[in-house]
């Protein structure tokens, strides 16, 4: 892995070409350049009129998205607007009533979701949570494991309170360690279901940012569900936004 | 390894689901090893070895060292145990042979200050032998202190009795057994659901709960198909619920949704 808290001194800056590790989809879309200045990759993900319905409520309804590697989209709109929905759906946790849904592989991009209740265990200690995402097919062994958890913490400045059992933990740091477990899978998709809900500006942003390095140096795809718009202004690039189960805007944020 | 450490561990979180569990687990591969020889082990259990061999009361004052007695008649062959009656069961015992006997007493004037020993012998000792135990505890206590009961063989007598329970005794423990297994079953599926579905969603492995489902209950359902096989139709209800059992639980958490 590389040196996350060095990387992220040095302003995200040194951009190294990336592995192509989605040589299966190379047949998709062409590559394009959009918002955050790295040329974004071949499509991974897509839905194509997508209908979900609850009891009659339609949670989506009709709803069409691309996603291409290397893509950050930041998916916004108000509460019920279909945002965990469209996110779930996408995830393959609801399936869809009407619709097409494309993803890639799971044996070669593996897609890892960040749930807005967290789905930590209350009874483990914050340490143990963040090893269930443990994976012997992942890491060479569980000391190279252990070094990306202990960086990644730090960075985070949770180190000190790995500990604390998760029934015991604020909600800030449920949330970082959620991000973290999810981080620790070594994603090649993240699908953040309001992953910096209980987070004041700085923290959100300093998670942001690592997700953004790891959009730079891994080739990282986020989908980020948020209500932080101060945050999402200050994002360049693409922005989804979401109202009554529809996209009605799909574009550059300087334009919502 | 994974799915069973998983499974393991998640009892371990879950005390009484686990206890449950596995005494339950247990049951099942007691009965599929002992199969319908249960019934014979159990009725053997309810008889104590004390009830079968021939015994003798013996009572004697209370001024004789009763531990004393009985650790020398235990040195000798063809005693198998010696026990020291409590106070209350001497004095009901003699008040019942008095009784028995016709006899009119004042139990004011009684004196019942005795100790009691019931001597337990081998069921295959000859009268002679039998003799020479009696003779010998009269020498230790002194002739006119000791008064020694008639020698007694009970037979244990098999009391038939026309319930469902007695009749299909076997039966009975299967179905209950395989009810404790869908009731203990029903305890752990849901959060094995759930802690299968962390794993699914953060590690890179698929149908967890199913693997783990599967290879956690492979042992016992493997133990009762094999005594299935070797016992043949007695074994079937349990076969069938262990059956049923998992076959329901394992469609239930493929169906829960966990968000």
């Amino acid at each position: 892995m590389f040196n996350l808290q060095r990387d992220l001194q040095s302003g995200l800056g040194s951009k190294k070409s990336n592995q192509n590790r989605f040589a299966q989809n190379s047949s998709m879309n062409s590559s394009r350049n959009l918002g955050q200045g790295s040329t974004i990759g071949p499509r991974l993900m897509a839905m194509q009129d997508v209908h979900v319905h609850f009891d009659g409520i339609r949670a989506l309804n009709g709803v069409d998205f691309k996603l291409h590697q290397k893509e950050i989209v930041f998916l916004t709109g108000a509460s019920g607007a279909g945002k965990t929905t469209f996110l779930k759906t996408l995830a393959g946790i609801y399936k869809p009533h009407r619709g097409k849904i494309e993803r890639p592989d799971p044996r070669h991009v593996f897609t890892s979701p960040i749930f807005q209740d967290l789905k930590l265990f209350n009874n483990k200690s914050c340490e143990k949570n963040l090893f269930t995402s443990y994976d012997a097919s992942v890491y060479r062994n569980k000391k190279e494991f252990e070094s990306d958890l202990v960086e990644i913490c730090k960075m985070l400045g949770v180190y000190d309170r790995l500990h604390l059992k998760i029934k015991d933990a604020n909600g800030g740091l449920k949330q970082k360690i959620a991000f973290i477990r999810t981080m620790l899978t070594r994603p090649d998709i993240v699908l953040a279901d309001e992953p910096t809900a209980a987070l004041d500006y700085e923290n959100a942003k300093r998670i942001f940012d690592i997700l953004n390095l790891y959009n730079v140096k891994q080739g990282l795809s986020v989908i980020w569900a948020t209500h932080n718009k101060d945050l999402a202004k200050k994002f360049t690039g693409r922005m989804v936004h979401m109202d009554k189960g529809r996209i009605i805007y799909s574009g550059h944020a300087c334009f919502i | 390894m994974f799915y069973l450490n998983l499974f393991f561990k998640g009892l371990l979180h879950r005390p009484w689901a686990g206890l449950v569990w596995g005494a339950t687990a247990v049951t099942i591969l007691f009965l599929s090893i002992s199969g319908p020889n249960v019934e014979s082990l159990l009725e053997k259990e309810l008889v104590s070895q004390a009830d079968i061999n021939p015994y003798f009361y013996a009572i004697m004052p209370k001024k004789i060292n009763s531990g004393y007695v009985k650790r020398k008649l235990l040195e000798l062959p063809g005693v198998e145990k010696v026990f020291v009656l409590s106070e209350q069961k001497v004095s009901s015992q003699i008040k019942s042979i008095l009784s028995q006997a016709s006899i009119e007493w004042d139990s004011e004037l009684l004196d019942l200050n005795y100790a009691g020993i019931k001597v337990s012998l081998s069921p295959d000792l000859k009268g002679r032998s039998q003799y020479l135990i009696r003779n010998y505890l009269t020498r230790l206590t002194g002739k006119n202190e000791v008064t020694m009961g008639a020698i007694k063989a009970p037979e244990v007598k098999k009391v038939q009795s026309k319930s469902f329970y007695s009749q299909n005794k076997f039966l009975v423990i299967t179905l209950a057994v395989s009810l404790a297994y869908f009731i203990s079953l029903g305890m752990i599926y849901r959060s094995l659901k759930e802690e299968s579905f962390v794993f699914e969603q953060y590690q890179r492995k698929t149908q967890v709960y199913l693997k783990t489902f599967s290879y956690s209950q492979t042992p016992l359902i493997t133990a009762v198909i094999f005594s299935c096989i070797y016992y043949k139709l007695p074994m079937m209800p349990l076969m069938a619920g262990i059956v049923f059992s998992m076959a329901f639980y394992l469609i239930l958490g493929e169906k829960k949704k966990v968000c």
